[in-house]
């Protein structure tokens, strides 16, 4: 199936050209938990982050559906 | 008998009383009632049970709060004005202040004093109401013009309190346009002084005002701003020690801050007290913006339940990698419109919502937030 994935500020160092905010489109297994999505983009487990599929804030357990419209953000510091 | 008129204004979601027209925000209508009719009348006119309404003031007096509904029997005049405020707006410093009271809510208070809203409560009686001025008649007459905001919600502004945590490139936007549209009264926290460096986003201080003190620096541009605006500042850091006590007299907290240390500490303040917290946080080209109203919604540690271990290191790399003039001046803006909203209790609150801004692909994506039940911020905060 095909998800999108939008990533957020530090985030984005872990995805070779990601830039904050653009979509990045992905193919993944039927099934598949965003979870399994973060460790595909090499998301490590104890990034503190905040992951939302369709505009809602989900826990890693969320299973994806083809069509959806993933993110996730850290917590960031600047004021 | 004769009948009277009276000029009502029912503010947020009370709007919906006035006939099922209003799109909520507010609704003003006259409403002609027999003469001698009670508050209590005009609520059975409406359709409203007492227990809909929070703040009431008849005539620019406050009548009620909530929980407290001693205006009742209280008989109405012709051409009385009569201003209904919905139970989530934010009204506590309009009477920590002094705002003049009805006598029978001034008898209830005295009766009763537990009653107040919050345990700071200190009714006064027969003082001067936050009464607006010729000079800022003309002032805010832009303001006065929407019927959203009116007199009544200028005066609330002008008796609202709101705590400012960081006078950097936040804060310099956010207290500016708190004063500009006449909060009355700006608490500002901040240990350092002005830098050449600092300005190139943080526009509250200027050139000459570089060595000098943050805090003196800002006052000094509000009250160039908007002499009205009481200042109140704190050149120290937002610390464990002294949070509490900072902060215990102001109505809502504004995020300035620019390390994670002080947003876990300015939100576990909040959900203790029970205030909103208006969260802004950047980093390069991009915020974050939102309102954590453990009341009503999740809190900042409902999202982010321990802070990163490298925090530090996070607050670090924001100094190293730089920040795109205009971030901080987006996000401050929202967060003074959304201080604001929370004042008045109209339109709807970033409250469970959190807006993340990308300047460069210029995007807002919106994300919806749910309490965490497990959040040990919110446990203890009941
Ligand atoms: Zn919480």
């Amino acid at each position: 199936m095909r998800i999108t994935l939008r990533v957020y500020a530090t985030l984005c160092r872990y995805i070779p050209g990601a830039s904050a905010g653009i979509p990045l489109s992905l193919e993944l297994p039927y099934g598949a938990t965003l979870a399994d999505l973060m460790k595909k983009m090499g998301i490590p487990g104890e990034e503190v982050k905040v992951a939302f599929v369709n505009g809602r804030a989900r826990d890693l357990n969320h299973v994806l559906e083809d069509g959806d419209e993933a993110g996730v953000f850290p917590p960031v510091g600047g004021g | 008998m004769n009948d009277m008129e009276l000029d009502v204004w029912l503010y947020g979601d009370l709007a919906r009383f006035a006939g099922g027209t209003s799109g909520g925000g507010y609704a003003n209508l006259t409403v002609t009632l027999p003469a001698g009719s009670t508050l209590e009348g005009l609520l059975d006119s409406l359709g409203m049970a007492t227990g809909e309404r929070g703040f009431t003031f008849i005539n620019g007096n406050l009548s009620a709060m909530p929980g407290i509904q001693a205006d009742l029997d209280r008989e109405l005049k012709h051409k009385d004005r009569v201003a209904f405020f919905h139970l989530k707006s934010m009204w506590p410093a309009q009477y920590r202040q002094g705002a003049s009271l009805t006598e029978e809510i001034d008898e209830a208070l005295h009766k009763d004093p537990e009653q107040g809203l919050r345990h700071s409560w200190t009714a006064k009686s027969h003082v001067n109401r936050e009464q607006i001025s010729r000079d800022e008649q003309l002032r805010y007459r832009r303001t006065l013009m929407l019927p959203e905001i009116g007199e009544s919600g200028q005066e609330a502004l002008k008796a609202a309190s709101v705590l400012i945590i960081g006078a950097g490139g936040l804060g310099s936007v956010s207290s500016l346009y708190l004063a500009a549209a006449g909060v009355g009264r700006i608490g500002i926290v901040d240990p350092d002084s002005v830098e050449l460096s600092n300005l190139q986003r943080q526009i509250a201080h200027s050139t000459e005002a570089i060595g000098t003190l943050k805090v003196h620096s800002a006052r000094e541009r509000i009250a160039g701003l908007n002499p009205h605006v009481l200042v109140d500042t704190f050149n120290m850091s937002f610390n464990p020690d002294n949070s509490y006590d900072i902060s215990s007299d102001y109505d809502i907290l504004a995020d300035g801050t620019d390390n994670l240390k002080t947003r876990y500490l300015i939100n576990d303040i909040c959900v203790r007290a029970g205030k909103p917290y208006v969260y802004g946080a950047v980093y390069r080209f991009e915020g974050q913006v939102g309102v954590f109203d453990a009341l009503k919604g999740p809190c900042y540690r409902c999202l982010f339940p321990k802070p990163p271990q490298e925090d530090d290191h996070i607050s670090d790399m924001a100094e190293e990698e730089g920040m795109f003039s205009v971030v901080p001046g987006i996000i401050g803006t929202i967060q003074a419109s959304e201080v604001i909203k929370l004042i008045l209790g109209i339109g709807n609150s970033l409250s469970g919502r959190m807006l993340l801004c990308d300047v460069l692909g210029m995007t807002f994506q919106e994300v919806l937030l749910s309490k965490n039940p497990d959040c040990l911020s919110c446990k203890a905060g009941q």
